[in-house]
């Protein structure tokens, strides 16, 4: 076991080293470098850029500009922005945060609203709420984020703010203060939006798959013996068709929440939140490359070790299953 | 006890209706915070420290908490600031500036001696300023940013007598207009040696100006940077006991939030500019001194030189500017053919080959230019930078052209600047570009965009011609500012009418709305807004 971390957290460096010296390396090829993404309609005179190249070390060889990223990277020196100077470690402190509040909170909108609606559209299938959960399935799978994202602005705060429904008003600043980290102290509904957009587009998904799950496990003779026993249905619906359904629930809900990982980006731009992700994407865009790597790193480096522990609990998970065994040939 | 509260109470009610105790006094007056949606509506600002801010969101913020040696009022006109007169003896080539008796937001005193600290420090190689270059004109310091001299020592503080002496390099009775740009700012004794990073260390920055930083600042989107009141100030107070500049990064997210009474203020989203100005009114609509135009590369074979101006006429009397104003403008942006813009000393008309689309004129050019032997073997590329609805400016002029018998295609570009960096060496043929005014003068526009010493500069049609530069020479020298004046204007004729070396399309606008309820919004028309006396009402 100890050998298997070991080679595992080895193996775990090494993935972060290669793929950040690719996106180093895909930075370089890039047209322009972060002076020229600098110039705008107004041109640099060629003495200010020659000072940015100065200041930012981009005038040194590239194994130079290499070797010094790593070098700070492992004293847990980020660097500096390109584009305002701003510290990277404190960029990072300020997006993990966001995107670590809106993933939390769409996680939850997702399964939580994936519960309730896939049992009662089973449980109550053909009715109105059956049909309206299918449509709303097809329609936030099919519509675009950002679109999803304006609309409830619109909906849920240009609209009823114009009608003075201040209460269906939902479009509000992201909380600035939180409890436990996690729990916003004051300012709630400007987490509501968000999340359920970040939420809504597998939670809708997910709740078919439950809806077709119970309605299978429903057909089964056991549970028709269970109603012909005269059980409550209410019992039966809870005890032996939820639980049963949940299975494949479960292993779908696990990719889905990574997926929302992708639609907390778009849903971060759309609602003007600075998390990691969306981060990530602006600062490629002008080449700001101690931004681009410095919340890479992090990213690939967390990624890495989550993928670590999810395979040493395998081991006490399942005790067939021992960590660094070779298979049985 | 109670009875005792009772009785003062209704003493102080009796005394505020007979007008004994001031109003105020009894019923506090509202604390008025702004909270301002359209600043930084599409992202962070880079700097808002004026000796490093080089976008007009950064300097809007840098302008409220710092006072330059001069200002431009909202009819453009010079006006006093921290410096109180300007003379020069020798025809503009030495300025003394006669500093007011003002404070810092520490207490420090500004002094003449502030200003060249701040000079200095702006220019500095190790801060690696973007707006260094506005002090090029003073002697030493282009030498000294560069790193090929000393500090320069042509600017003079005598902080007994309260004067600034300034030499440029070559006379420029232009300079004081120059000096009211943010770089030209005073900092106390505590920034001497502040670096880029000081901004995000709390109150490092320390202004002169109506309004002082409240708190550590943050400039991530999601954040904001708040300013105060500045007690200290030497002229009349902000209206505002505080204005919260909210960061956001997306257009259209940031006007919802200001429709769901979020903000006060809000950029108006693509396409929505009749709606907004029906419903919140043209205060922050006004036109400001900048211009959208096209540039055609004069060293390119096929539309350069003086052997195919009348390609270039054809194409400027083919495009159809009142279509592109209303169609991706609404109207807000009007149409122009003069590079300069109205509101600043010495335009006059009558400069450019007209406002109206000339189609017969095009064609009978074109036909002239073919019958000379001129011909388009593939398309004329029409270069853009992706974003802000250039692909449908270009797309309507493929379409214009095409009326003509013209030949052309889109050509974009990533958004970013790179496509600058190209277009710099000469890299298209008929280049998007645009300019705001840095300070209200005529030698802002036509010195950096069509002097030949600005190629591969901002000179991007590499217009390389010495009588037009000649011309703008000789009107930088010319003291009488009526003479000057002509002379500039002589030279943009030359530009546009004879060479027709660009082609403007619209003039530019300021693109914010404010609340109906909120009063005195004004802009200058160097694009910003005097956030200092607005009024909620």
């Amino acid at each position: 076991m100890g050998t298997y971390l070991l080679k595992r957290f080895a193996f775990t460096i090494f993935v972060a080293w290669a793929a950040l010296t690719i996106m180093f390396l895909l930075l370089v090829a890039m047209p322009g470098d972060a002076v020229t993404a600098k110039g705008g309609e107004k041109a640099l005179t060629a003495g200010t850029e020659k000072n940015i190249r100065l200041k930012y070390g981009l005038d040194k060889p590239l194994v130079v500009q290499y070797g010094k990223f790593f070098g700070n990277l492992v004293q847990g020196d980020l660097g500096y922005s390109f584009k305002n100077d701003r510290s990277v470690n404190k960029d990072f402190k300020e997006t993990f945060k966001t995107s670590g509040r809106l993933l939390l909170w769409g996680g939850i909108v997702q399964i939580v609203g994936s519960l309730l609606l896939g049992f009662i559209s089973a449980a109550k299938k053909g009715s109105l709420l059956d049909s309206t959960t299918t449509i709303v399935s097809i329609g936030t799978q099919a519509i675009p984020v950002f679109v999803t994202g304006l609309l409830a602005q619109v909906f849920f705060g240009v609209f009823p703010t114009q009608a003075k429904w201040n209460w269906l008003s939902f479009n509000r600043f992201w909380p600035e203060k939180w409890y436990l980290g996690v729990i916003p102290n004051g300012g709630w509904k400007g987490i509501i939006l968000p999340a359920i957009v970040v939420g809504i587009v597998q939670m809708a998904f997910l709740a078919r798959l439950l809806r077709s799950s119970m309605l299978e496990v429903l057909r089964a003779d056991y549970l028709r013996t269970a109603f012909a026993k005269g059980l409550p249905r209410s019992r039966v619906l809870i005890k032996h068709a939820l639980r049963n359904a949940l299975i494949p629930y479960v292993t779908a809900a696990s990719f889905a929440l990574v997926e929302i990982f992708g639609i907390a980006v778009q849903t971060e731009t759309v609602f003007g939140l600075y998390g990691i992700g969306s981060k990530i994407a602006e600062a490629a865009l002008i080449q700001d490359t101690p931004v681009v790597l410095g919340l890479s790193a992090i990213v690939i480096v967390t990624a890495a070790l989550v993928s670590l522990m999810v395979d040493i609990s395998y081991s006490f998970l399942d005790p067939r299953i021992r960590v660094g065994e070779k298979a049985a040939t | 006890m109670r009875t005792r509260h009772s009785l003062a109470i209704g003493v102080t009610a009796l005394a505020v209706l007979a007008g004994v105790v001031p109003a105020t006094a009894a019923t506090k007056k509202p604390k008025q915070v702004f909270v301002d949606l359209q600043n930084f509506a599409a992202g962070e600002p880079d700097h808002i420290d004026p000796g490093t801010t080089s976008t007009l969101t950064g300097a809007q913020v840098a302008v409220l908490m710092y006072d330059s040696l001069t200002d431009t009022d909202g009819t453009g006109t010079l006006v006093p600031a921290a410096a109180t007169k300007w003379t020069t003896a020798d025809n503009g080539k030495t300025w003394v500036f006669t500093i007011r008796k003002a404070k810092f937001s520490n207490g420090e005193a500004v002094l003449p001696s502030s200003f060249v600290r701040a000079w200095i420090r702006a220019t500095d190689a190790k801060l690696a300023s973007e707006v260094a270059y506005h002090s090029y004109i003073i002697d030493g310091f282009q030498a000294w940013n560069e790193g090929k001299g000393p500090a320069p020592t042509s600017v003079v503080a005598d902080d007994k007598k309260m004067t600034l002496t300034v030499t440029l390099t070559t006379p420029f009775l232009g300079f004081p207009a120059i000096a009211s740009h943010p770089v030209f700012s005073p900092i106390p004794k505590s920034m001497a040696t502040a670096d880029a990073k000081a901004e995000e260390n709390g109150l490092t920055l320390i202004g002169n100006g109506p309004y002082k930083l409240k708190q550590a600042i943050s400039k991530q989107a999601g954040g904001q940077v708040t300013l105060v009141r500045n007690a200290t100030y030497w002229g009349k107070k902000g209206s505002l006991d505080e204005i919260q500049f909210k960061i956001t990064k997306d257009v259209n997210s940031a006007y919802n939030l200001f429709e769901s009474g979020q903000g006060m203020s809000a950029a108006v989203p693509a396409g929505r500019y009749k709606e907004a100005l029906a419903k919140y009114g043209d205060a922050g609509l006004g036109v400001v001194l900048g211009t959208d135009y096209w540039a055609f590369n004069w060293e390119d074979p096929i539309l350069g030189g003086p052997k195919n101006v009348l390609l270039r006429k054809a194409i400027v009397k083919a495009i159809d500017k009142s279509q592109i104003s209303e169609q991706i403008y609404q109207g807000q942006r009007k149409p122009t053919d003069q590079l300069v813009p109205k509101g600043i000393p010495g335009y006059r008309t009558g400069l450019g080959l007209g406002t109206a689309r000339n189609l017969e004129g095009a064609k009978a050019d074109f036909a002239a230019w073919q019958a000379a032997g001129g011909k388009i073997e593939t398309p004329l590329r029409i270069s853009y930078n992706e974003g802000a609805n250039w692909d449908k400016v270009a797309t309507i002029m493929v379409g214009n052209l095409k009326d003509v018998g013209i030949d052309a295609k889109l050509d974009p570009f990533p958004a970013d600047g790179t496509y600058f960096s190209k277009m710099r060496k000469g890299g298209g043929q008929i280049i998007r570009s645009g300019w705001f005014a840095d300070y209200v003068l005529y030698d802002n526009f036509v010195f950096p965009l069509l002097h030949k010493s600005s190629i591969d500069g901002d000179n991007l049609a590499r217009y390389n011609s010495d009588a037009y530069s000649g011309l703008v020479d000789k009107a930088r020298g010319t003291a009488d500012q009526t003479a000057a004046g002509n002379t500039y204007s002589e030279a943009e004729k030359l530009a546009l009418s004879t060479d027709t070396v660009i082609m403007p399309i619209t003039n530019r606008s300021n693109n914010a709305v404010f609340g109906t309820n909120i009063k005195n919004v004004k802009s200058t028309p160097l694009g910003f807004f005097n956030y200092n006396e607005f009024v909620i009402g």
